[in-house]
């Protein structure tokens, strides 16, 4: 990881204003991205893992939502400072995104060639026809059988796995530097799956895109990426390279999340685990560690004090934000 | 799509059917027949002379055999001819058809250049004071009378020339100019009413698609605002939009019967009106089946304009999947 971060978070922030209070669905999150580099950030569904990535495009909507601080640099340069016209221009261009449900995602009434095109001729300034004909040949290279033919055809006339391959085609064909995945084949059967990611994984390496991949499936994470971030309650709490994570957990919520995979090598009641209890409501969080209520290693003093980032190895980066591992905990 | 055009065409017959039972007996329910309108009250006839009268006025027999008697006219073609002027019925309404035709068709298109943009404006205007003014302005076309406010403007545009028909209509053909002009203000005190309605259709529909996934999508691909509403949000957003003016194109035509009134214009509105103060049946029965044809034509013209705008639907099943 010696290579110099192309994308940098620090200290993000973002806020939605509802009638019961201020909701921080991110709150100080704070992650490098390196050329080339897949990024997983893993968490429970509400634990800002979407609204982090939408937030980084500025795609946050406003009302309600609201980026109250922190830095987004993108080569250098804070996207959360710069006009929306600048960030509009790197949109699709260099930093793109696939979204978790490819039905919903495309427009319904618009020819899938036409959604791949538009941002193909406002980005290389190309004509009408050879921004459809490098669409259809973006179709062709993710594997749409019989493309030319098809892409005429609207969304709902392909199938599920078949829209998230041109949601692919859409996100990678202006070459972006960055990838961000917002859970891409929770929608999908699992044997589109491994397909789906295999073509990411493929054409990211190619190209040496940096990927961020959204998921809750730790499955996933495994097969996919680099370096993982798990998030709880709009923090990250753990770090690590991903072997370290999976066999040596730090934070005890990223031990329950591995517990809870279904082994079948178990049987009876121990098959199916879930850490108990539910995640925090984010309005008004106390100033104590967010995953007390549910942890099994709770100690006094989680639940009265925010525990801090603890970093356990300065060269993987890998940190952890848990009591059990502070400096003091760790000497004591 | 031909078949499916043929198939709605078909369903024309039942529905004219439907409609010549209830008219017929609905303008006979009215007080006072054609005969009484005609006689007043100062004129007094001899017995004779009422039976005969009676048997030109077609008040003889009883309303189901005249009803059988006029069906079997109508399908051979013969409209009938007026009670009052005794003139063939079908070429009097045809002649007149086109005004009216032209009011609604006027009216609809200023209802959607005033509705879609003010629609889409006020979907996208987060300012709470200019929503709560475009709402009672909605409000005021919804609720202001058509008759009140042609009355209105005909009082307001009197002295100006040119504006206001009163008696001299041109035709279209003779100088379009000249008779748009004459046209706007009918048209535009039928169409308000309905730029309300599809004002707001136009600004809940928006709100709502521009809630979708797929605007997400083309923000994420770096597309201008304006872009982002133009193709991708407002060509969904229409669609319940098409609906609503197409189902309100009749009520337009409806419009026009007193609108006509107002301005003078030599419609088919304002003859209907004459043959129903004249009990004059075989003019309102006739002027009520066109409407109803136009009521078909028009809903079915909606419903292929749908299936061109959203490739969803398909008329005919002949959907490809794969």
């Amino acid at each position: 990881m010696s290579e110099e971060s192309i994308l940098r978070v620090e200290g993000l922030v973002t806020q939605f204003s509802t009638d019961r209070g201020l909701v921080k669905a991110v709150d100080g999150i704070s992650f490098d991205l390196h050329r080339g580099e897949t990024l997983g950030i893993v968490g429970e569904s509400g634990s800002g893992k979407s609204v982090t990535n939408l937030s980084i495009l500025r795609l946050v909507q406003s009302p309600p939502g609201n980026i109250a601080a922190g830095k987004v640099l993108f080569q250098g340069q804070d996207l959360l400072q710069a006009s929306e016209e600048e960030v509009r221009l790197l949109r699709g261009k260099n930093i793109s995104m696939i979204f978790q449900d490819p039905l919903t995602s495309l427009n319904p009434v618009l020819k899938v060639s036409m959604q791949i095109a538009e941002a193909i001729q406002l980005h290389h300034g190309l004509g009408r026809k050879p921004a459809k004909a490098k669409a259809v040949e973006m179709m062709k290279l993710i594997g749409i059988p019989d493309a030319e033919r098809r892409a005429d055809d609207y969304p709902h006339q392909f199938s599920g796995g078949m829209r998230q391959r041109i949601m692919i085609a859409m996100a990678l064909s202006c070459n972006p530097d960055i990838l961000i995945a917002d859970e891409p084949t929770t929608a999908l059967d699992v044997t589109i799956q491994a397909q789906i990611l295999e073509l990411i994984k493929s054409l990211s390496a190619k190209d040496k895109t940096a990927v961020i991949l959204i998921t809750h499936d730790l499955g996933v994470v495994a097969g996919m990426c680099d370096t993982v971030c798990v998030m709880y309650a709009g923090r990250i709490v753990e770090r690590a390279p991903v072997d370290e994570l999976f066999y040596d957990p730090k934070h005890p919520y990223t031990r329950g999340l591995l517990d809870s995979i279904p082994s079948v090598d178990l049987s009876g009641p121990d098959r199916l685990y879930s850490i108990p209890g539910a995640p925090p409501n984010l309005i008004d969080l106390p100033d104590a560690c967010p995953f007390a209520p549910r942890c099994s290693r709770v100690m006094e003093v989680c639940t009265k004090a925010t525990p801090p980032e603890t970093v356990l190895d300065t060269a993987t980066s890998r940190s952890v934000r848990c009591w059990l591992h502070t400096k003091e905990n760790q000497n004591a | 799509m031909g078949k499916y055009i043929a198939t709605r065409l078909l369903s024309l017959i039942p529905v004219l059917f439907g409609v010549s039972l209830i008219v017929f007996f609905l303008v006979r329910l009215i007080p006072g027949s054609a005969l009484e309108m005609y006689m007043g009250t100062q004129v007094e006839a001899t017995p004779e002379q009422m039976i005969e009268l009676q048997r030109i006025f077609g008040e003889d027999k009883p309303v189901v055999v005249l009803y059988t008697e006029w069906l079997g006219r109508i399908l051979k073609g013969d409209f009938g001819h007026s009670l009052r002027t005794g003139r063939a019925v079908l070429p009097d309404i045809l002649s007149r058809l086109p005004l009216s035709l032209e009011l609604t068709v006027i009216a609809l298109f200023l209802a959607l250049l005033i509705g879609i943009p003010q629609g889409i404006l006020s979907s996208l205007r987060k300012n709470p004071v200019s929503d709560v003014l475009n709402r009672i302005a909605g409000l005021l076309g919804l609720s202001l009378p058509q008759f009140w406010l042609a009355s209105l403007m005909v009082l307001a545009f009197s002295n100006t020339q040119g504006w206001i028909p009163m008696g001299n209509y041109i035709k279209f053909t003779d100088d379009p100019l000249r008779n748009l002009r004459m046209m706007l203000l009918p048209s535009l005190s039928i169409g308000i009413g309905l730029s309300a309605v599809i004002m707001r259709y136009t600004r809940n529909s928006m709100l709502e698609v521009l809630q979708m996934d797929y605007i997400r999508t083309a923000k994420a691909k770096g597309l201008a605002k304006r872009i982002v509403i133009i193709r991708h949000a407002l060509k969904n957003a229409i669609l319940p939009v098409i609906t609503v003016a197409g189902f309100n194109t009749g009520y337009l035509l409806g419009g026009a019967i007193v609108i006509e009134e107002v301005f003078a214009l030599p419609g088919m509105g304002r003859l209907a009106l004459y043959a129903i103060y004249q009990r004059d049946y075989p003019v309102i029965q006739a002027i009520v089946l066109v409407i109803a044809t136009l009521f078909v034509l028009v809903n079915l013209l909606t419903d292929i304009i749908y299936s061109l705008v959203d490739p969803r639907i398909r008329l005919d099943n002949g959907a490809r999947h794969s």
